[in-house]
């Protein structure tokens, strides 16, 4: 049942994503839903195991939706989530404002570096015909999504540490 | 390694791998039906969020533009009398060209096919795509050229489902299209610059083009219908050590408050 929840919840979420959010702006860069609960769920300190699988089902309706070539987006998701998931269990063990803020910093750029890397290479491959880097511009839209994903992805983890929702999943009810 | 830990890199690993198959079958062409049931699920969510929206902007944009309302009125009123003008004149060359067209015993020109469908989604940070309510129960194919109510280009299909498409738009800085100048007649090649706008590259250095004048697509090798408005010159970047030149246009659409499109499907 709570799957299922989840199930029709990222799809609300993915949906919003491609109106409400992708219309406000800040500095060209506009709040990455997606990119912010995946990162929220990789510094998340849960028992089940499930819970993994379904931090990456907004990211594959995101990239059904609207990623071109198919698996860009959601290949940058997983790489972001290992990588900061890897870190919060060995060197970031924490779980203080600087710790997860340091983990979002890591995931946030690691993210952005590896779209333009899977960008390079899907020009390389010909799925795309044009692949051009602006360093200055990248810089200024790295600081606008830390800043703006950043706190997005703190929000969302605050709520899934509060959540009974995520608290009692996999867990066995209790009937009187 | 912790049995936990093991467990959960495996975890990771796993979605990997389903990842990459993904991907694979994408290659095979066989995630059709998945893509078909994650859109008709979402899509009612995206046409509520995207009315909601509408509503929030269209009250926002009342109120700021209240006060240069005077102005616009007057600078529209100019206007359409210049259109009005203009308007009488191109009739009597529509009316000139029919007789024409009729003593040398030319083919009518083909009306086109137009299919009408809502922009649902957007998403600009992977690239410049929207996603359009219609698909091929409707008669869309890929390549299909897509513009709007008053022949602006738009873009082109690049994928097409069930019940939805995707468009490239003009913007995007993938998309190719050969153009060329409404007055002067020099044939360029039009791209995006990355969703800031658009530019005209391989003009002859030596083509005498001009600030102001539309770009129009050429029709030629690209399967886009020809005579669409792209863009109005808004300057040009010229350097004598090179053969091209190239001129940065600015988009007549404003893809952000797009609405509603036509799919050209003959």
């Amino acid at each position: 049942m709570i799957s299922f929840l989840f199930v029709v919840l990222s799809l609300i979420g993915v949906a919003w994503q491609l109106t409400t959010l992708a219309e406000i702006s800040f500095w060209s860069v506009s709040p990455n839903l997606v990119l912010a609960i995946v990162l929220a769920g990789a510094i998340l300190r849960h028992e089940s195991l499930k819970i993994v699988w379904l931090v990456f089902l907004p990211a594959l309706w995101l990239d059904f939706l609207s990623g071109y070539p198919f698996g860009m987006m959601i290949l940058g998701f997983w790489s972001s989530f290992f990588l900061v998931n890897f870190l919060a269990a060995h060197w970031l063990k924490k779980s203080d404002l600087p710790a997860k803020a340091s983990l979002l910093l890591i995931g946030i750029i690691f993210f952005e570096i590896s779209q333009i890397l899977l960008s390079w290479l899907t020009f390389f491959l010909n799925l795309a015909s044009d692949f051009s880097f602006d360093g200055w511009d990248f810089c200024l839209k790295l600081v606008a999504s830390i800043l703006i994903n950043g706190i997005l992805a703190l929000v969302i983890l605050q709520f899934f540490n509060k959540s009974v929702f995520l608290n009692t999943y996999d867990q066995p009810v209790k009937i009187r | 390694m912790s049995q936990g830990r093991f467990s959960k890199t495996f975890y990771l690993f796993s979605i990997l791998a389903v990842i990459l198959l993904l991907i694979f079958f994408n290659y095979l062409g066989w995630l059709g039906f998945p893509k078909d049931f994650v859109y008709n699920v979402s899509s009612p969510f995206m046409r509520l969020f995207q009315s909601v929206d509408r509503q929030i902007a269209g009250a926002f944009n009342f109120w700021t533009e209240l006060k240069n309302l005077n102005q616009e009125n007057k600078t529209l009123g100019d206007e359409n009398k210049k259109l009005l003008d203009e308007n009488m004149n191109l009739k009597e060359v529509l009316r000139e060209n029919e007789l024409l067209r009729q003593q040398l015993a030319i083919a009518p020109l083909v009306q086109k096919q137009l299919v009408l469908a809502d922009v649902i989604g957007y998403l600009p940070q992977v690239g410049q795509y929207f996603l359009l309510d219609k698909g091929s129960q409707q008669g869309l194919k890929e390549g299909m050229t897509v513009v709007t109510a008053d022949n602006f280009f738009v873009g082109r299909l690049i994928e097409v489902g069930d019940r939805w498409a995707r468009v490239l738009l003009v913007l995007d800085s993938n998309f190719l299209v050969n153009a060329l100048t409404q007055e002067t007649r020099i044939r360029g090649m039009v791209k995006g610059n990355h969703g800031l706008g658009l530019i005209m590259e391989m003009i002859p250095i030596d083509a005498e083009i001009k600030v102001g004048e539309n770009v129009l697509t050429s029709g030629i090798n690209d399967q886009i219908s020809s005579s669409l408005i792209i863009g109005q010159i808004s300057s040009i970047e010229k350097k004598e050590s090179e053969i091209f030149q190239q001129a940065i246009l600015r988009p007549v659409v404003d893809f952000n408050k797009l609405e509603k499109v036509f799919v050209i499907i003959n």
